[in-house]
């Protein structure tokens, strides 16, 4: 019995596919003839054509199949039944927020595995995988065991990488020179050499960056932020998560799995038709649930973690790739302040 | 195996004790999985648990059990307590990979309410007897998070011999016993030290995680890149030793300005003049500084930027304003020792002026000692007008003389006991 089935999860049945665009394929003869041994995969009893496998490179991802996300912004796709469905990242900082003041978070990123739940509107929930397809190919290669062999189109990896305002300020009211291009902000905060040598202490402290800072007990003094610089912090986790992802699922670990383990093959005695294979419900959640433990075992790849302090380590890379943003962030102040009579 | 687990499962399950603490962190992206089943009812989720069914998809036990403990976990922490005993199984058996996920995902949820047989699930896992199963890696590193190291040979023949970049984090975590720490130490230089100089980012990186366990020789494989790299590699890596290795970083400063022939960069090992009295290096304020910064201005072309901000430099510059835990005591014995170095670098004229100015701190220290502190106060303003008159008096012929270094140095320098003292 298929508990699946009984709490209403939301498989929906695929619809039999009309083309086979896998790059890895050919869109073989309907009717194949009989080959040596006298098999005869027999097409016309099927809906969907019958594709002969006639290669069988491992599936590799690549950059594009990772979309960044950032709060409110809408996403689309298009669910199993064909239809095309819209829901929003919503306030997505507030995954694991953080409600006291001991320490303040500035930005988040993390791998986006639901979508929709953090709308302030009733929205349709998205879950990763929810837009995939499964192709299959037939592999004849042993005629007295031929076997369906999946190929996952349109895999969609969504990563949340966002600032985080809302504690911090929530924590006290911080001056955000952004990127450092409003020069009505310059002009609203910094109206001395004081005022410039705090706002300069602050984006020392940022270039530092707080892991630095942290371990250094040097606690930054006046509330001011760059939020650019944040975002700039955040972008490198993505890429972090990003590469370790391609990296361990294009490795000999990740999809390749899909078509060398048995576990993810179906032969055609047990199912006739492409299309038996590819809307069944149990094969698509085996499938889907190999492709979220990769997806889950990437991610993760992409930190280190502190054997004593259990925080990641690369909070500091992400310090290190966020100081160049930093470096232009000073010289533009240092322009206006110039500019302005504040420092020679 | 199986059944020695089973015996030690009830042995120890007669008497349960969950101490609040857990053995290990809570992974922040379960918390996303446990996201997958919101909305679904806790009655299925129970059922997907307790079924066990092998079609149900594998990842519905995990994706229910992480639901219920984020969401339900007032409600149904004795169910989790009680019903996460996944059965193991041998690796033959054809359904091993999913059963140790189920036994995986138990067992980190056990370690995470502070049950002990949490290490006794994750022990099964760790003793499978093949290393093609992730399950058997990820037990391995939760045990290493409870301080468990009991499987250094595997760990290490993953990381180093098979490439199993997987174990890198448990490789790092075993750092933490004394028995592995030196090997992991020398695995990370050596990693640090194939590290190509151009991959700033990589370096910085390999080092921090060196510093995590040796902070003197995480610092010593940025001096080694600072000191074998040139242009502006070499400044990134003086700008990040900054932040980890301050009392190195005068030495670095003049490195920079003595061997960088490119102006642009050069002028970057300089303190910014916009920033003196903020700056929070104050070995940039000393005699030793000041006087290399003397030297380079009669070498530099007086065309460069660097040249430019070494005069502005000099123009602008004051001592160091002392931090408030000096004791007044020690600031007389630091003016005292500036009267020889500013002697010593010929910025003040006369031996007899000099031991002149030392004398009159003498008493100053002498009556700070007794308690009496308008007295020390009278001798620092009598040293302060000393020195602030013979350099004003510069066109006389007396040997005695100081310079705009000089000067500077023991007036401000006395100026800021001055400001510690009580005015009559």
């Amino acid at each position: 019995m298929r508990i699946a089935g009984k709490i209403n999860y939301p498989i929906q049945q695929q619809k039999p596919l009309k083309e086979n665009t896998a790059a890895y394929c050919f869109i073989g003869e309907i009717d194949l003839p009989k080959t040596g041994d006298g098999i005869l995969v027999v097409g016309d009893e099927c809906d969907e054509e019958i594709v002969v496998c006639n290669s069988f490179d491992p599936q590799t991802i690549n950059t594009n199949n990772f979309e960044l996300l950032r709060e409110n912004v809408s996403w689309q796709w298009i669910d199993k039944q064909g239809n095309p469905q819209t829901t929003n990242s919503g306030s997505a900082c507030k995954l694991q927020e953080w409600f006291n003041c001991d320490s303040t978070r500035n930005g988040v990123t993390y791998l986006m595995s639901t979508i929709g739940n953090f709308s302030t509107t009733p929205q349709t929930i998205y879950r990763i995988l929810d837009d995939t397809k499964i192709n299959v190919c037939l592999d004849t290669r042993d005629s007295n065991n031929k076997k369906w062999i999946p190929h996952i189109e349109n895999i969609r990896i969504p990563i949340f990488s966002a600032f985080c305002p809302e504690q911090a300020d929530r924590c006290g009211i911080y001056k955000d020179f952004f990127d450092a291009t409003d020069t009505a902000i310059f002009a609203n905060f910094i109206k001395n050499k004081n005022d410039y040598d705090d706002v300069i202490d602050a984006l020392d402290w940022w270039w530092e960056g707080p892991y630095r800072n942290a371990k250094n007990n040097v606690y930054l003094k006046n509330n001011i932020r760059f939020s650019e610089g944040i975002i700039t912090h955040e972008y490198q986790h993505f890429l972090y998560y990003r590469d370790s992802t391609i990296s361990y699922m294009n490795s000999s670990n990740g999809l390749v799995s899909l078509k060398t383990n048995l576990e993810f093959q179906r032969t055609i005695t047990q199912f006739k038709c492409p299309e038996d294979v590819e809307k069944d419900p149990f094969y698509i959640s085996v499938i889907n649930s190999k492709i979220w433990q990769l997806i889950h075992e990437g991610v993760k790849r992409g930190r280190t973690i502190d054997p004593i302090t259990k925080k990641d380590n690369t909070e500091f890379d992400c310090d290190v790739a966020a100081r160049k943003t930093y470096d232009d962030i000073k010289k533009r102040i240092n322009v206006w302040a110039k500019n302005n009579g504040i420092i020679q | 195996m199986k059944r020695t687990y089973l015996i030690i499962l009830l042995i120890i399950s007669v008497v349960p004790s969950y101490p609040q603490s857990s053995f290990w962190p809570e992974n922040e992206t379960d918390k996303s999985w446990a996201d997958y089943f919101l909305g679904i009812s806790t009655d299925s989720l129970e059922k997907i648990i307790l079924e066990d069914q092998l079609d149900t998809p594998p990842s519905y036990y995990k994706f229910s059990v992480l639901n219920l403990f984020y969401y339900h976990l007032d409600t149904h922490r004795e169910f989790l307590i009680y019903n996460l005993n996944s059965e193991f199984v041998e690796p033959s058996v054809l359904h091993a990979d999913y059963q140790y996920s189920k036994i995986l995902i138990d067992n980190y949820i056990k370690g995470l309410l502070g049950d002990q047989l949490a290490l006794i699930g994750l022990d099964s896992l760790a003793k499978i007897n093949s290393d093609e199963y992730r399950q058997k890696d990820e037990a391995i590193f939760l045990l290493a998070q409870a301080g468990r190291f009991d499987y250094w040979d595997y760990v290490k023949d993953q990381y180093i011999n098979k490439q199993n970049y997987g174990m890198w984090n448990t490789f790092y975590f075993y750092s933490q016993d004394p028995r592995f720490r030196n090997e992991v130490l020398e695995r990370l230089i050596q990693e640090a030290e194939s590290i190509s100089s151009k991959e700033v980012l990589k370096v910085l990186s390999k080092a921090n995680i060196v510093m995590t366990i040796d902070k003197s020789i995480g610092i010593e494989i940025l001096k080694n890149r600072f000191y074998s790299t040139t242009g502006n590699l070499r400044l990134e890596y003086f700008r990040d030793l900054k932040t980890v290795d301050r009392d190195g970083t005068l030495e670095r400063s003049i490195y920079g300005i003595l061997n960088e022939p490119i102006d642009s960069i050069r002028k970057e090992y300089l303190p910014d003049p916009n920033r003196i009295h903020s700056y929070y290096f104050s070995e940039y304020l000393k005699p030793e500084f000041i006087n290399f910064l003397l030297e380079q201005a009669n070498t530099l072309d007086h065309s460069s930027v660097t040249y430019m901000l070494v005069s502005r430099y000099l123009h602008e510059y004051t001592p160091a304003i002392p931090d408030s835990i000096t004791t007044t005591n020690d600031l007389l014995n630091n003016l005292y020792n500036y009267v020889d170095s500013v002697f010593n670098y010929t910025w003040l004229g006369d031996l007899n002026f000099s031991n002149e100015l030392k004398n009159i701190l003498t008493t100053a220290k002498t009556n700070l000692q007794n308690g009496d502190s308008l007295a020390c106060r009278v001798q620092v303003q009598t040293f302060q007008d000393l020195v602030d008159n013979v350099y004003k008096d510069s066109l006389n012929t007396d040997a005695r003389f100081v310079t705009i270094e000089g000067w500077k140095f023991l007036y401000w320098n006395a100026q800021y006991i001055l400001d510690r003292l009580p005015k009559p």
